[in-house]
């Protein structure tokens, strides 16, 4: 078990090393911030002065270097226009994506998982066909446009729920989250749904062809001929064989969430680091889009990670040896 | 305790009248300030929220003309010397005094918060060589020359209380030492999500009608009118243009129109024989020729892309200021829409046959940037010149456009000195050390520059304004920009609400009343 966690670890600081690289030279080829930055009325004096103290002067590689070595002492420098370090910058925002992206995640689950078992037991009815439709519906339209047509109808039309914020938060151990107070609830609904909706459709697809290819084999009839109660065969033996591949794909689409989590933020103005990276961008603002990439890696290799630990939990056939699985 | 209780009660019922004509306001934004300190960076959201909480010595008011603020009078003893008399009522957020010290602290503070600013105040300082303190509310500033701007900079600078006068960036960004004079005292910041500001019960021009803002930030368009359509908040700044006549039409919501002071301008290559993207049939570059920068200035019609691509938000243009401006010349048309005279004047510049012309604007830094290009692209072509359009995100853009990568380009300025001279400098003068910064057409005239020059020296304000008029005349005579339009600044307000629309572009909630 330790050797493989420290190979994981390995490989998350390649990968790290292997993005920074990217990153650094794609945003060098780019362009210069301060073109973006600097107001046409400045001199050449202090144009140069500013270049100077951003360190855009020096050659790319000793800009990589001295990221680097402030990096491994946890400083990920500071954004030019907010003059303020990045790495808190993000953090700050961290924890509005996080329950974004988990309410949204639970959502799938919770709608996705029973959804995609009916469809899979009665695959004939009209209420499962309507469940598929409904599926493809999710998975075919742009998250954006549905986005801007919820706020339309529930926020617009009805006025049932807030257009965007996220409206009065409570702290839980010090970080401020919306999903413990009614206001918070009625902010959270929307972009959740938002974001949820494609995980869900992706679900209740991958729950139907599981629970129908266990259906057919040889243990289901078998328990079924021993007399074994049909709920007991659905929720022990169709059930945990269907999980196994769902676990990989909600773990890898948990990233997914997070990452595309960008679009609904916009939409919703909801204060995650999504709003925030988008910015930074537009003004090249380097020190945020690097830290933002940065710590986004991170996250990535402890998910998949708890991915695999939680997958052999499920399995008990896997096991960790060495690197491979 | 009970007692306790019903003393509030009581203290609740007498101030009950009070509490019930105040109110809140709710202000969505389309860009965040990026920073508490009114010090540190020179962008629009900046010195629009600065606006709230601090004020300067003066005032820029809604044309950006200069109206008394701290200062109450002001004259000036010779050359360079001016003399400001100070208000002797007005007092900080944090209850202190205002009196001149205070100012000599803010303007010495400028120098300290530019570090690390990608676009600090100093330009607004750098004339300002001795800030000297005759009695408290008396206040004598020498510039190093004659400088007829003196008073638009200042309005620049917000006067924080001397205490503060050594406080540093990141401290006011965590909200501590922002103390200004302004209608609204600072309460919290969260970076790109939300500002609240509440009322300075004892502000020196009249206590505001709001008990507290908040400000939001919706950088996306649609949420932005979304917020506005389902109630979240009361007023929007930046209407995109799609939807303006949807919310004209909606008899909820009043739309407020100004004209911008954000010129919308074409910069040529006028200095290489050889240009990358335009080239006549022997190779040469065609823009060098006056003829044949005007007839493309004659081949477009500014009144449709006004109309049909900005959706009624903008106001054509043949000169670098707004009517109402410092310097604004009556006498400069906007060239009219004349393609027949246009393709004359290419015939007789030597390109009957016109020539090959690829043209890069930005596709992300201004309202329709890539529209407006692709629109201009297609009246060039009307008139025989093979244009091809390429946009280009403003990070890309902008950097490539300064190391003159391209041949004609689009930009956008912001007469933000209230009078051309802050245009004309940077656009038109001659490209160098201390001048022409933004000249990215390398434009040369020494004729202009040296009636540019003689302006700012000069401080008598008939004679600046002719010699800024002759400036701006031999710049648009010999088309050193092509000028398109000047942007309209909107909001979208409750019904109910007012604002007057401001060229600035600035949201203030001090001007925002209920009828």
């Amino acid at each position: 078990m330790s050797s493989y966690l420290l190979s994981r670890l390995f490989q998350t600081v390649v990968t790290l090393f292997v993005m920074s690289v990217l990153v650094f030279v794609g945003l060098y080829m780019v362009g210069n911030p301060v073109d973006v930055l600097l107001s046409p009325m400045a001199t050449p004096a202090e144009r140069l002065e500013i270049i100077r103290a951003f360190g855009l002067d020096r050659p790319v590689w000793e800009q990589y270097l001295v990221f680097v070595s402030n990096a491994l002492q946890g400083d990920l420098g500071n954004s030019f226009i907010f003059n303020q370090p990045a790495r808190h910058l993000i953090l700050q925002r961290l924890p509005a994506t996080l329950e974004l992206a988990f309410t949204a995640l639970a959502m799938g689950l919770v709608l996705g998982i029973p959804l995609g078992i009916w469809a899979g037991l009665k695959p004939d009815s009209f209420a499962s066909k309507s469940v598929m439709a409904f599926s493809i519906l999710g998975f075919s339209l742009p998250t954006f446009w549905i986005g801007l047509v919820m706020i339309m109808v529930f926020s617009v039309q009805l006025g049932w729920l807030p257009a965007s914020g996220r409206g009065d938060t409570v702290d839980l151990f010090g970080v401020p989250v919306s999903f413990l107070s009614l206001d918070g609830w009625s902010h959270l609904l929307l972009p959740a749904f938002n974001l949820a909706l494609f995980k869900i459709s992706l679900i209740i697809r991958l729950t139907r062809a599981g629970v129908m290819e266990v259906m057919q084999l040889d243990f289901v009839r078998f328990a079924r001929a021993k007399g074994i109660s049909e709920k007991r065969i659905l929720r022990v033996h169709v059930l945990k064989n269907t999980l196994i591949p769902l676990i990989t794909v909600i773990g890898l689409e948990l990233g997914s969430l997070i990452a595309f989590a960008v679009v609904t933020e916009t939409i919703f103005a909801w204060p995650g680091m999504g709003k925030l990276i988008i910015d930074a961008i537009s003004v090249l603002d380097r020190p945020v889009i690097l830290a933002y990439l940065m710590i986004t890696v991170v996250m990535f290799s402890v998910i998949n990670l708890l991915v695999d630990i939680l997958y052999s939990i499920v399995d008990p056939r896997v096991r960790f040896e060495g690197g491979s699985r | 305790m009970r007692i306790i209780a019903a003393a509030v009660l009581a203290a609740s019922v007498v101030f009950l009248p009070l509490t019930a004509t105040a109110r809140d306001l709710t202000v969505g934004l389309s860009a965040s300030a990026t920073s508490m300190d009114p010090h540190f960076y020179v962008v629009g959201p900046n010195s629009a929220m600065a606006r709230n909480i601090f004020d300067g010595l003066v005032n820029q008011d809604a044309h950006q003309q200069i109206q008394p603020a701290l200062a109450e009078s002001w004259e000036r003893l010779d050359d360079i010397t001016w003399q400001f008399k100070l208000r002797t009522d007005v007092k900080f957020h944090d209850g202190s005094d205002f009196t001149a010290d205070d100012v000599v602290a803010s303007i010495s503070r400028v120098p300290v918060a530019a570090t690390n600013s990608p676009s600090s105040f100093t330009p607004y300082v750098r004339a300002i060589s001795e800030v000297i303190v005759v009695d408290p509310h008396t206040i004598r500033i020498v510039t190093d020359g004659p400088t007829p701007l003196l008073l638009n900079n200042l309005s620049r600078i917000a006067i924080i209380p001397a205490s503060q006068g050594e406080t540093s960036t990141e401290e006011m960004n965590r909200g501590n030492g922002v103390i200004g004079t302004g209608p609204f005292r600072f309460v919290s910041w969260t970076p790109d999500a939300e500002i609240v500001l509440e009322r300075n019960d004892t502000y020196w021009a009249g206590a505001p009608e709001w008990e507290k803002v908040t400000f939001r930030i919706f950088s996306n368009n649609s949420a932005r009118v979304a917020a506005i359509l389902s109630g979240d908040v009361d007023l929007i700044e930046n209407i995109p243009t799609a939807d303006t006549r949807r919310l004209e039409d909606s008899t909820s919501i009043n739309v407020i129109k100004a004209t911008g002071n954000r010129l919308m301008y074409l910069h040529m290559d006028q200095d290489r024989e050889e240009s990358p993207f335009a080239s006549g049939p022997g190779g040469e570059n065609p823009l060098l020729k006056p003829e044949v920068r005007r007839a493309l200035s004659l081949s477009i019609n500014r009144e449709a892309i006004v109309d049909r691509v900005m959706d009624g938000q903008g106001t054509p243009s043949g000169q670098v200021v707004p009517e109402g401006y410092f310097g604004y010349d009556a006498a400069l048309t906007v060239d009219p829409y004349d393609p027949d005279r246009a393709r004359e004047m290419l015939a007789q510049a030597g390109y009957p046959d016109g020539f090959t012309l690829t043209f890069h604007a930005s596709n992300d830094r201004y309202p329709n940037d890539s529209r407006v290009a692709q629109a201009l692209g297609q009246f060039f072509s009307r008139i025989g010149v093979r244009t091809s359009v390429e946009t280009l995100p403003g990070s890309v853009y902008f950097s490539r456009a300064s190391a003159l990568e391209f041949s004609f380009i689009m930009g956008g300025a912001a007469v933000e000195t209230g009078e051309p001279s802050g245009v004309l400098g940077p656009l038109l003068e001659t490209y160098g050390e201390q001048a022409g910064q933004g000249n990215r057409g390398r434009y040369s005239s020494p004729e202009f520059d040296g009636i540019l020059g003689q302006a700012r020296a000069t401080l008598d304000d008939d004679e600046r304004e002719m010699l800024l008029k002759k400036a701006t005349e031999i710049a648009m005579g010999d088309l050193g920009i092509i000028p398109l339009f000047f942007l309209d600044n909107t909001w979208a307000a409750k019904g109910g609400l007012t604002y007057e629309g401001r060229s600035d572009g600035y949201t203030l909630p001090y001007y925002v009343s209920a009828e």
